[in-house]
């Protein structure tokens, strides 16, 4: 057996051949912290200024606005304390986040920026696409912002609202998303999502609307885009019907007004079948709903299941058809049709569409 | 007098001049006894027992020496007189001639008395040993809930007996040297025949007898003399103050090396395997050793890798933390004036110096400065803005962790302190590196020629069955086969008590 204990008197042998391996290791030793860009890239958390979201603003001689929000927060400040508003312009929006770097003696960190608000004006006139470029560019912005639409006068305007809980305004913008989405308020889009739906065919982009009410900020519907240009807006009854038909609703309630009843979505699913009808393509949505009866204003016993299955049927056919409708003079293909579509040449705006709706109801405690 | 001219003197067969040359090896050291009597009877038969005060029994002595010599009215100064006094007179358990002095010397010194008797130029060496040693207690730092709580002792036969109690077959075999030029230690190499390796035998034999320095004081010595890789923090052999987990070692095919004057025995090969398991994982349900296991390995890669870990997310990889987190920890930071790097380091040095100054102090003191250190200093340290609360927290678990190991004491020590410095200079590819390192150190190293991870390498079932799991009792058939080629298997499959047809069958017709 060979043995790979160091006899103790020889252990200190040396030889050239050892003494060059020494050198070559410590030379590569000291040579890493100079090769390596690993201690130019040290940020110590203080030395950064935290950057919750921002809002782009541009104005009709298309100067680009950027106001952001910087955290400031220490351990005994007030809400109001705990954040900063700061703000830059410049003749491109690359130049006005740049000179966002010169309002804060820190270093602006973008990574942990949730939220970013575009004007009503710039999604209409320069549309998504040279922001969502920007962010795609950009090593220091997150591709999962979440987009929104400030139905305001101006984008910045979103910064000067009070905020309801963390003292951060565009945090809470991304808690509010993310809470009312689960109730079929709004749908929301992350830039990633943008820019796949920008490059993919047979669907359009739609971005949550944000307004006020009071003095805090509140979804107001939803943005409808064409191409990267905002085309039109929809208001939060037509967001969830907007929703249903992109199969992405969850916890929503119907209401049936006339018979002073509500309803909530238990499961909701929305399929497209494609036909051909007379030559030309038309399409077919399929909408199955499993509903329970969550509010009765009057009495209510089990025949009453199939008249009451027929009207919210009816209810879910003509406003789902109304929006299809919206949706088809706006020539915002919002829903997907076009993956549905396969290979068929079609016309989106004139392109027949007819809605089913299947309900499964059931009543719970009824009355005999 | 130099030990070279004590080898070349011989004794004499006088007497008087043989104690002279005692007393010159000797000089003015009043605790070597010499004394000279007589028999009454024939005056002719004088004697002298020359014995080192302190190390002997005087009972033994009074009475089964100088007594039986004294009084026996049929003592002659003849030829054969240390024949007689060896095979009729005296009543020890143990006597033997010698001639060369140093070995006397050696026998003198390590507790038995030498009788010279005039006209004689050889000594009776005669088993006197009686000094006061330590009584047999569990040791401080090996306790167990359930179990045994026994421990080795300072002297080398004591030692020897509790494994033999333990391995009650004449398989366990014992092979005694002397190591240390001055000190004239003895060891003793144990093992069981027909288990252990016979090539890990003959190695650590070659290895014992390579070792030549002048005093051996406690086995880490042998150790590190011997270990398998000398510039490594990892241990290549065991260590241990139980005689059940030496035992159990010595079943599975290692060896173990006792020496005199130290509690603690080496056992050899050892893997890095062996660091995370612990008797109690035996001694109690196979659940919670496995459980007990997997808490050691989890606490020993926090312990590296907490402040390493913590210091590139904070300082190059603030993206990959959540949002919350780091707004608190923006807020815990404000106003601190120095870099994490430089609040890690000084917390890991004052938590070393606790820890050492708690290792040394009282016990009366140790609540104290436990007190002082962890509020105190903790406390007054964040609230005087020099360090930040997490960093506190993630030193404190990070030493509280390390010290569910102590025999990893040492590389846990060097290999914190270098990830943390590779974190600090290339984030987590840093640390990546320093993991990668150690894994390639890990398996480059061998202990008795057999690679030091290999039992986290196989792949059969039977041999990972104490890895990281500790199987059941009645799964562990076979001993590791890279450590015992020859004597593999351990136990003979048991039937399952329950559901047995063959019982059931028996049990219906009865």
């Amino acid at each position: 057996m060979k043995s790979y204990a160091m006899p103790f008197p020889e252990a200190e042998k040396s030889s050239p051949g050892r003494l060059f391996r020494r050198l070559t290791a410590v030379l590569i030793l000291i040579s890493i912290p100079a090769v390596f860009s690993g201690c130019a890239e040290v940020k110590e958390i203080n030395d950064m200024a935290i950057l919750s979201g921002m809002s782009v603003d541009v104005d009709a001689s298309g100067r680009w606005e950027i106001t952001a929000e910087v955290v400031n927060k220490t351990a005994d400040a007030s809400p109001e304390e705990t954040r900063r508003v700061i703000r830059s312009n410049g003749s491109t929006l690359g130049d006005a986040l740049e000179n966002l770097n010169f309002q804060d003696s820190r270093q602006i960190y973008f990574s942990h920026a949730k939220t970013l608000v575009l004007s009503r004006y710039l999604a209409e006139t320069q549309g998504v696409g040279p922001v969502a470029d920007y962010v795609m560019r950009n090593y220091k912005t997150r591709l999962s912002m979440d987009l929104l639409v400030s139905d305001l006068p101006d984008a910045s305007a979103v910064a000067d609202l009070s905020s309801s809980s963390s003292g951060l305004i565009y945090y809470d913008l991304e808690e509010l998303v993310k809470t009312d989405r689960q109730y079929g308020a709004c749908s929301p889009t992350k830039v990633y999502q943008a820019v796949n739906l920008l490059k993919e065919s047979g669907a359009d982009l739609t971005i949550p609307l944000i307004s006020q009410r009071d003095d805090r900020a509140c979804l107001a519907g939803t943005a409808v885009f064409s191409g990267d240009r905002m085309t039109g807006s929809l208001d939060q009854d037509e967001t969830l019907y907007l929703q249903l038909l992109q199969d992405h609703l969850e916890n929503a309630h119907l209401v049936l007004p006339e018979e002073n009843m509500t309803f909530q979505v238990m499961d909701a699913d929305a399929s497209f079948r494609p036909v051909v009808s007379g030559g030309k393509p038309a399409l077919n949505v399929d909408l199955k709903l499993s509903c329970t009866l969550s509010q009765a204003g009057r009495t209510v016993t089990r025949e009453d299941t199939e008249t009451l299955s027929e009207k919210l049927s009816q209810l879910v056919r003509s406003r789902c058809s109304a929006l299809i409708t919206k949706a088809q003079l706006w020539d915002a293909d919002i829903f997907g049709f076009g993956k549905s579509m396969g290979g068929l040449t079609y016309d989106f705006s004139a392109l027949p569409v007819t809605v089913n709706c299947e309900i499964n109801l059931k009543l719970g405690e009824v009355h005999r | 007098m130099e030990p070279q001219k004590i080898k070349r003197r011989r004794l004499t067969a006088g007497l008087d001049e043989n104690i002279a040359l005692l007393k010159e090896i000797f000089g003015q050291d009043t605790t070597i006894k010499i004394r000279v009597f007589e028999n009454q009877k024939n005056p002719r038969v004088r004697c002298c027992i020359v014995f080192v005060d302190g190390m002997i029994n005087n009972v033994l002595i009074n009475e089964h020496i100088i007594e039986p010599i004294m009084l026996n009215k049929f003592l002659h100064k003849t030829d054969h007189l240390l024949t007689d006094l060896r095979e009729k007179v005296l009543f020890t358990n143990d006597i033997f001639p010698l001639r060369e002095i140093d070995a006397m010397m050696s026998e003198l010194l390590s507790g038995n008395t030498l009788l010279l008797a005039d006209g004689f130029s050889e000594v009776l060496v005669l088993s006197t040993r009686g000094w006061s040693i330590r009584s047999i207690s569990e040791p401080a730092a090996e306790k167990v809930l359930q179990g045994p709580r026994e421990g080795f002792t300072e002297a080398l036969i004591i030692n020897l007996s509790l494994l033999r109690r333990k391995i009650c077959s004449p398989d366990l075999q014992y092979e005694f040297m002397t190591v240390g030029r001055q000190s004239g230690t003895k060891i003793a190499l144990a093992y069981i025949k027909g288990i252990a390796n016979e090539r890990i035998v003959k190695e650590m034999k070659r290895r014992l007898k390579r070792v030549d320095i002048d005093s051996i004081l406690d086995t880490n010595y042998i150790e590190e003399i011997i270990k398998d890789a000398p510039n490594s923090p990892f241990k290549t052999t065991g260590s241990t103050e139980r005689p059940d987990i030496v035992a159990a070692k010595l079943f599975e095919g290692r060896v173990a090396v006792l020496v005199d004057g130290t509690p603690v025995v080496l056992t050899a090969p050892f893997f890095f395997i062996e660091y995370f398991q612990s008797n109690d994982d035996y001694y109690s349900n196979f659940y919670v050793g496995t459980f007990g296991r997997w808490l050691r390995i989890l606490g020993f890669c926090m312990t590296l890798s907490l402040p390493a870990v913590y210091l590139a997310l904070v300082t190059f990889h603030q993206d990959l933390l959540p949002t919350r987190f780091l707004l608190n920890l923006s807020e815990a930071r404000l106003g601190l004036p120095f870099p994490t790097l430089f609040e890690m380091i000084l917390l890991i040095l004052v938590f070393e110096l606790i820890r050492e100054g708690g290792s040394k102090v009282p016990a009366n003191f140790g609540q104290t400065l436990s007190i002082v250190g962890g509020l105190v200093l903790g406390q007054a340290a964040v609230e005087a803005k020099l360090v930040s609360i997490p960093v506190v927290i993630i030193i404190a678990f990070t030493g509280v962790t390390g010290l569910m190991i102590p025999q990893l004491k040492s590389p846990i020590i060097f290999m914190r302190l270098a990830w943390l410095i590779l974190a600090s200079v290339l984030g987590f590819p840093g640390f990546m590196l320093g993991v990668i390192a150690l894994l390639i150190h890990l398996s480059s190293l061998k202990t008795f020629g057999i690679p030091y991870t290999s039992s986290l390498s196989k792949t059969f079932a039977e041999e990972c069955q104490d890895t990281f799991i500790r199987s059941p009792w009645r799964r562990m058939l076979v001993r590791p086969s890279y450590i015992s080629p020859y004597n593999h298997t351990r136990q003979v499959p048991q039937e399952k008590s329950q559901g047995n047809v063959k019982e059931k069958a028996e049990a219906k017709e009865r």
